[in-house]
């Protein structure tokens, strides 16, 4: 598999499928693993990193757990393929911006990836769509344990897997949920939710990770601690909080409909109206338009769209995307006309209703 | 809706800001979010933020600290004092050399400094009788303030056979 093959297409973490798909857009797990007895990644010699890569490589190679999968150096590639791999939510900033032997193994569903010589020897990536946080875990499991057969993890007694920075000590697991909360957003409960999920000891960030923009009311949720509790004790209270969230979202969206239902109804097929027919986009201006019309499918006031077609749109749409399928670097008003384009085209066989 | 910092531009960044427990929330436009350090998905800030958070909690065990500001890692070299400053430790190694310091760093972040979860299968066993005798010193403990002295007895027999039984075996 090439970055060629995976621009048009999608991770089968996008395709609207499992529980609550028009809440939760996506579960990730995320596991991070230490050699033992290596330095960790920031002050290993190029000579050991170069080292644990091949050993980790070789690992998932022959094990196959990752299923078929592609080694992807990210030394070898562009500045701009970097920034593709950061749109599909393969790598981390970390990782693409270190001058160091990195690489992301990545399975070919798109759905299981290993970033290797990220803070940690390995990070272990696993993204389900929809609300999965037990099967998403499973998986991230099976290849920890799977990898556990060639790879001597560094481990003590007392605190757990060993990491480079003690927040991610313990459990090495990060578990985070993708909400679209449009509900919460536009009655103005948001800050009152997000507040909630604060207080009881989880983290919220914006859709692309560690910034604090809040982009088209999309939101991850993520368990802040990693030690002193068991993987599934650290699973359950995500997701008992998030059960509550979506419970909150969906009377919200219930008391749009009832009580402002015709310009609930005109936002959705403006938004849908503008996506299909403008000329000039801007990247944040698809997202939160495609924000609405996630709404609209959510609260059945538009139908024919799948959402799995939304969801591509908000990967497809951004900037590193938009270059790699035009084949050239473009200038800002060039990507606006292209990503129009491209938005056009997506919907253009839409008989939406 | 307004930036609620400058008043002028539109606010395009919501920043939820979490101190000692107190949630402060505000809408800011792009500009004071800069201002103050908030950018987006920008990795430089945010380690910045985690490095600065560690460091701070740190400072807050200045006793503790003092027992480990002289000392270095004898696998990797890393100081404490550069763990300290960057947030980040050299090897797992530095686990052990630093244990005092870090045990209560780590119940400062983690409400806790004993790991609960999965163990590799080389640990498993070890690890799964350590838990063992938490569980049984625990249960003692209750019986005790109880004053349920026959239960106690009988835990504290599980317990003695727990905790000899491997040299017997090794015998």
């Amino acid at each position: 598999m090439t970055l060629e093959d995976m621009q048009n297409r999608l991770g089968c973490w996008l395709d609207g499928s499992g529980p609550n798909p028009e809440i939760v857009m996506s579960t990730r797990v995320r596991l991070a693993r230490n050699l033992k007895e290596r330095r960790f990644s920031h002050r290993a010699e190029k000579d050991e990193l170069q080292q644990i890569l091949t050993e980790v490589t070789t690992a998932v190679e022959e094990t196959q757990a990752l299923g078929e999968s592609t080694v992807i150096s990210i030394r070898e590639i562009s500045e701009e393929d970097r920034r593709f791999l950061l749109e599909r939510h393969l790598v981390s900033n970390e990782l693409v911006s270190s001058d160091w032997p990195t690489a992301v193994i990545v399975g070919d569903d798109e759905c299981r990836s290993v970033m290797v010589n990220e803070e940690d020897h390995l990070r272990i990536q696993v993204m389900q769509s929809g609300f999965q946080p037990g099967a998403t875990w499973v998986m991230a499991e099976e290849i920890e344990s799977c990898l556990e057969s060639r790879l001597e993890y560094a481990f003590s007694d007392q605190y757990g897997y060993l990491t480079a920075c003690p927040t991610n000590a313990g459990t090495g697991l990060r578990i985070s949920v993708l909400l679209h909360l449009p509900g919460l957003g536009l009655t103005g409960q948001i800050g009152r939710a997000l507040k909630g999920i604060a207080q009881v000891g989880l983290a919220v960030r914006g859709l692309y990770g560690e910034g604090t923009e809040a982009m088209g009311n999309f939101f991850q949720v993520s368990n802040q601690t990693t030690l002193g509790q068991s993987e599934p004790d650290i699973i359950g209270s995500l997701e008992r909080v998030t059960r509550q969230v979506i419970e909150h979202e969906g009377t919200a969206r219930r008391i749009l409909l009832k009580d402002a239902k015709p310009q609930i109804e005109d936002k959705v097929w403006r938004a849908f109206g503008l996506l299909r027919s403008g000329r000039l986009m801007r990247p944040d201006e698809v997202l939160n338009l495609c924000s609405a019309v996630r709404m609209g499918l959510g609260l059945g006031l538009l139908s024919g769209v799948s959402c799995s077609l939304i969801n591509s749109l908000m990967v497809l749409s951004q900037p590193a995307h938009i270059e790699r399928i035009a084949g050239k670097s473009l200038s800002e008003s060039e990507s606006n006309a292209a990503r129009a384009d491209l938005v056009r085209k997506l919907l253009q066989n839409c008989n939406a209703c | 809706m307004l930036c609620e910092k400058c008043g002028k531009r539109t606010a395009t960044v919501f920043y939820t800001d979490i101190e000692e427990g107190k949630v402060t929330q505000l809408h800011l436009c792009k500009e004071c979010a800069e201002a103050i350090g908030v950018t987006h998905s920008s990795s430089s800030g945010a380690n910045l933020a985690v490095s600065n958070l560690l460091a701070g909690m740190l400072d807050g065990g200045a006793s503790l600290d003092d027992a480990e500001s002289d000392s270095t890692c004898s696998i990797c070299g890393l100081a404490y004092a550069d763990f300290k400053a960057g947030g980040r430790l050299g090897c797992p190694n530095c686990y052990d050399c630093f244990s005092a310091g870090l045990r209560h760093l780590l119940r400062r972040i983690h409400g806790s400094n004993l790991h609960e979860g999965k163990a590799p299968v080389s640990h498993k066993e070890m690890v799964d009788e350590k838990r063992e005798v938490r569980r049984l010193k625990d249960l003692l403990q209750r019986a005790i303030d109880a004053e349920e002295f026959e239960r106690a007895a009988e835990i504290r027999d599980q317990l003695r056979e727990l905790e000899v039984g491997p040299v017997e075996n090794g015998g």
